[in-house]
């Protein structure tokens, strides 16, 4: 038995499986997985080693595991996505534990969170003044959600009555080179516009061109593969390579 | 059209291969050429030892060895690595009986090497 060859396909198997099956499962964010998405993927992604390297049992029966987790995952995302009530009951809802300043003990009992773990997360948010939250809430995820006091909120341009600047997406035109069409049509530009663009910026040739993008003012912004900078911003200590 | 083959049609090949694959055992490990039959080696091998015709016996069990080391290479990626090895050892004591000409165990393995080919690449 060549167990080195008996690996090699399992792996594939394995990587495979995995790669296709957590595209079926979507692409909910990583920082917003709740603590039962973090173990189970920790749990399917066991099963996928133990399929690839587990040799005392069948890849097959292996793989039927990893597909009942997959596809009662998948199940579980339909029921809660069909009822909100379910969605309530398996993932949870978020808990409000500071309110107008003051911590709500029995909230945070309920979440199992120490007061110094909720001061924790408070500073990694940037919070180091209990009194100045209005509200802070623990996510599904875990995380905290703050919304400062009114007055200490950032003044925006709508709070002076002004007029902000444009916003809107950036759109790639320009990758290593070559022009996406596609993305051109969308922002109704030609590809003569876009060479006119980048004639304006003394630059002939697509070759140059790494990347380039429209702006949300509609300005094109260039950046060539020549980056001409000099060597004020090398972080490193030592004289390379490393 | 291409690229729905490659989003649609490449997932679906490559988890049907896999399973292919998985579950080969229960096939492969029947004789795909003449002198591929194991199991009737085996048989041949316990008629030999009822009839005490160590000779032929030791032939017999030394040809089912050689079969199953070929048969071992279509099914090691679909079936356990432990009964593999378990039809190893007991092919070795068939034959360690056979030089021994001890009838009576080697009448036991072979009873327990049937029932081990029974569950290779099973379910």
């Amino acid at each position: 038995m060549e167990e080195s060859w008996v690996i090699v396909v399992r792996a594939v198997i394995a990587f495979f499986s995995l790669l296709i099956f957590t595209r079926l499962l979507g692409k909910q964010q990583m920082g917003n997985l709740s603590y039962f998405d973090y173990i189970n993927g920790i749990t399917i992604g066991s099963i996928a080693a133990n399929l690839a390297t587990n040799l005392t049992g069948k890849a097959w029966v292996h793989w039927i595991g990893l597909l009942v987790f997959i596809l009662l995952s998948l199940a579980l995302q339909w029921i809660t996505l069909k009822s909100r009530y379910l969605h309530k009951i398996i993932d949870a809802e978020p808990v409000v534990v500071v309110q107008g300043g003051k911590i709500l003990e029995q909230n945070l009992s309920k979440v199992r969170v120490k007061s110094d773990e909720l001061l924790t997360l408070l500073r990694q948010k940037g919070c180091f003044d209990l009194t100045r939250v209005e509200y802070a809430i623990l996510e599904t995820n875990g995380k905290l959600s703050i919304l400062p006091k009114s007055k200490y909120q950032s003044l925006t341009p709508d709070d002076l009555n002004i007029e902000g600047s444009i916003v809107g997406l950036t759109t790639e035109v320009i990758i290593d080179g070559i022009i996406l069409s596609q993305n051109l049509r969308q922002r109704k530009k030609s590809k003569q516009w876009l060479m006119q663009e980048l004639h304006t910026k003394r630059i002939y040739d697509l070759k140059e061109v790494s990347f380039a993008a429209i702006l949300p003012n509609n300005q094109l912004y260039v950046d060539t593969f020549a980056d001409r900078v000099n060597d004020e911003a090398n972080m490193s200590d030592y004289e390379g390579p490393f | 059209m291409k690229r729905r083959l490659l989003v649609y049609g490449f997932p679906v090949l490559i988890i049907a291969l896999s399973v292919v694959v998985m579950t080969s055992g229960k096939v492969v490990k029947h004789p795909l050429k003449e002198d591929d039959h194991f199991i009737e080696q085996v048989k041949q091998v316990h008629t030999n030892v009822t009839e005490k015709q160590w000779g032929k016996a030791e032939d017999s069990i030394k040809q089912a060895i050689d079969t199953y080391d070929s048969i071992v290479n279509r099914v090691q990626f679909s079936v356990e690595r432990e009964l593999i090895y378990d039809i190893h050892v007991s092919l070795a004591r068939i034959h360690g009986c056979i030089v021994t000409r001890d009838d009576t165990s080697a009448i036991q393995e072979i009873y327990v090497l049937y029932e081990l080919w029974k569950h290779l690449g099973k379910g």
